[in-house]
């Protein structure tokens, strides 16, 4: 399933090429002439026995391929193909492998109003053969996945896109107006190949050629055939001319010798032997350095790269669709055994980490209990046995929340005792502390009130202002933590008069 | 036959495959089960370890408290655990007893009747928190044996008396005849005294745990 392994059958009007693809090496490679008892034992017992699950591919060579354009008007892609099908379909050849290409439409320099408006359309058939048919039968009942049908001259297109690069380089055009090229190919399953290309559209014609090595017209056979392509052409490109064209030959060295004595000035070759060619498109041993084919270059260029185009027959489609759902279900085993696997794994990391969380949490619990038994076994210490500990706790709380309620009276007394200094004689002294009647405990402020009189020896309204405000500032300084709340020397007082004494009254508030 | 075989070989795999996807759901149902049943044992025993949490501190708490209330039960005075509540004759013998120490002849107090605290500031395991207000009027020789007594009458009331309004007043001067009269002892003096206050005192519970048998000594 990992490895990338096909067999890959080309078949021709001379043969049949059979190779097994692996990676980038052709493990096997089988020419047969002729798909009789004898060849399929053969190829049975060596390669079909061996590897009974790598896909087949049909890669069809014969002459018997018709490559035709038509001209559609330029609709929606959905539309065309089902009128392209309805027209297949209509087609009266009823035996042909019949398929299509929408081509790509090029880019022109010029606007062409007329090209914009229209869509070309490539219609391929290949004529059912014998061969062709005893292959499908033969393969068909061979446990191995029948692909499909392919032609070369459409797959040849991965040669032509691999060489592409070399061929610009070796190219002696200046000023190209079109991207065609001519590909000619010797493969020992068709004979001389001419493969016409667009760089963007892909396959526009093909035919096979027939050349003698010993004829002595060979190379105006050859430069005829390339002008009677070029003369076709002419039909679907307007502005086309050989000057044109870049002409790639990958042929036998033999061939090429001959051919280098074309005397026509109007084209451009660019020559490879088969060997060149498939280094050139690294795809090295593929081809031996004096190899005349390129069959295997092809089979090894459409093993590696994407199918172009596929051709489908009842009997192929019918038995696609199960290799499909079993390769669908075989993906899904797969994956749900990795997926399974990885469950296991997680399952089992959950597990370990659930059961980590686990006894952290009791070791936690543990170590708590632990703790709780050790403190209780200490109990609460010792005190009087004879006094229980409740009732030690009921003593302190209320010894907490009243035993600060008084104020020390005659510490306060005393302080005032500055008083006799300034000439107060106190005539009443009063405590106030509001905050805990009737069983409310609000523990905010008290107040202490004194009331008495200033004596003023001179009796002088002067030094009775002097004095007071002396008394009045030796207060707040003594209690400058405490608010001091006091009655004024009236403003009206009668200067003329003499005060020998006056009333003073203060109040301290105090705050818990 | 190619068919049939594949068929064969389809019908396989797909068995196989169904067999699969249950075997899936059934590791991720039981992954999931499992993970639940866990977290709720770790979430029991988190909660389990959370109350012995508790239970530790507030058994800190207590000990904290307990060493605290100690501390204040040894300093507390005799006077402050005696739980024989609040009676009149009680009183009066007090007054009696700290007037005649301060020359205060006819002291006069009012007691209103004692109520039992219920709210939750005073509500307490092993007693009761009685409580009362009363006035007291008296007259002194001098301001200094006024507060002298207010203060020795308070200390000598058992539980906590708290003084709400004390007025110590003088409306005139001393003369001859008032100070041969406080000598011979039939006048108290001309400070006059008023006094208001609350009493909150102990009584015992009898429902409850034992009486203090032994007072402690004054240290």
């Amino acid at each position: 399933m990992f490895s990338k392994k096909s067999i890959v059958i080309t078949i021709g009007d001379h043969g049949c090429v059979v190779a097994l693809q692996e990676g980038d090496n052709i493990k096997k490679r089988i020419f047969v002439d002729r798909l009789d008892d004898s060849t399929k034992v053969e190829l049975n017992k060596n390669i079909f026995s061996s590897d009974k699950k790598s896909p087949v591919y049909l890669l069809i060579d014969t002459s018997d391929q018709s490559y035709r354009k038509k001209i559609y008007p330029s609709i929606r892609t959905m539309d065309l193909s089902k009128i392209i099908k309805r027209d297949l379909a209509n087609d009266g050849d009823d035996k042909s492998f019949k398929n299509y290409r929408i081509l790509k439409q090029k880019k022109s320099k010029e606007k062409n109003k007329q090209n914009a408006s229209r869509q070309e359309c490539l219609f391929i058939s290949i004529s059912t053969s014998k061969v062709i048919e005893s292959w499908v039968d033969y393969i068909s009942a061979l446990p191995n996945y029948l692909v499909g049908i392919y032609t070369l001259p459409i797959e040849g297109f991965h040669i032509f896109k691999a060489l592409s690069k070399n061929i610009k380089e070796q190219s002696k055009i200046k000023n190209r107006r079109n991207d065609v090229y001519f590909l000619i190919v010797e493969n020992k399953t068709s004979g001389v190949r001419q493969m016409v290309f667009s760089e963007s559209q892909g396959l526009i014609f093909t035919r096979v050629v027939r050349y003698d090595l010993n004829d002595r017209d060979l190379v105006k056979k050859y430069e005829k055939d390339i002008l009677s392509t070029i003369e076709y052409l002419k039909r679907l490109f307007v502005d086309i001319s050989s000057r044109d064209i870049d002409i790639v030959n990958i042929l036998p060295f033999e061939l090429l010798e001959k051919i280098k004595n074309v005397s026509h000035d109007e084209l451009h070759f660019v020559n490879y032997t088969p060997c060149q060619a498939a280094l050139e498109a690294n795809y090295s041993n593929t081809i031996p350095k004096n190899g005349k084919n390129c069959d295997l270059l092809f089979s090894k260029s459409f093993h590696k790269n994407r199918k172009i185009l596929k051709f489908s027959i009842p009997k192929v489609q019918h038995l696609e669709k199960f290799f499909i759902l079993l390769n669908v279900t075989k993906y899904v085993n797969v994956a749900a055994m990795i997926f399974i696997f990885i469950s296991l794994l997680f399952f089992g990391v959950t597990l370990k980490k659930l059961d980590e969380k686990t006894e952290v949490a009791e070791m936690r619990m543990h170590n708590a209990s632990k703790e709780l038994s050790q403190l209780r076994s200490l109990g609460l210490g010792k005190h009087d046995e004879d006094v229980d500990i409740e009732q030690i706790f009921d003593f302190g709380r209320t010894e907490t929340l009243l035993g600060k309620a008084n104020a020390d009276l005659l510490d306060f007394y005393i302080k005032l005792k500055f008083l006799k200094e300034f000439g107060v004689k106190l005539d009443e002294f009063e405590y106030n502390n509001r905050n805990y009647i009737d069983g409310n405990v609000n523990n905010i402020d008290y107040s202490f009130v004194f009331k008495g009189e200033l004596a003023n020896k001179s009796g002088d309204i002067d030094n009775l202002f002097i004095e007071f405000d002396a008394l009045t500032g030796e207060i707040k300084k003594r209690f400058k933590d405490n608010k001091v709340i006091h009655s004024e020397l009236p403003r009206n007082i009668d200067f003329n008069q003499k005060y020998y004494s006056y009333p003073i009254n203060f109040e301290l508030k105090f705050n818990k | 036959m190619k068919e049939v075989s594949l068929k064969r070989k389809t019908l396989f795999s797909s068995i196989i495959c169904f067999l699969l996807v249950c075997g899936a759901s059934f590791l991720i149902y039981m992954i999931l089960v499992q993970e639940k049943r866990s977290e709720k044992i770790i979430k029991r025993i988190k909660n389990e370890t959370v109350s012995i949490r508790s239970n530790i501190e507030d058994l800190q708490m207590k000990k904290k408290d307990t060493e605290k209330y100690k501390k204040i039960w040894n300093s507390l005075t005799p006077n402050k655990k005696i739980t024989k509540g609040i009676k009149l004759d009680d009183i009066n013998s007090t007054l009696k007893k700290v007037s005649d120490k301060y020359g205060i002849l006819d002291p006069q107090i009012k007691v209103e009747l004692p109520k039992k605290l219920t709210t939750s500031k005073f509500k307490r395991k092993t007693v009761d928190i009685i409580y009362t207000s009363a006035n007291i009027k008296f007259s002194a020789a001098s301001d200094v044996k006024a507060l002298l007594f207010v203060s020795d009458l308070m200390k000598s009331l058992h539980g906590y008396p708290i003084i709400t309004n004390l007025n110590i007043r003088k409306n005139r001067e001393y003369t001859r005849d008032d100070l041969l009269q406080i000598s011979s002892g039939q006048k108290s003096g001309l400070i006059i005294g008023r006094m208001s206050f609350v009493w909150y005192a102990y009584r015992e519970d009898r429902k409850r745990t034992k009486v203090i048998k032994k007072i402690d000594e004054a240290k």
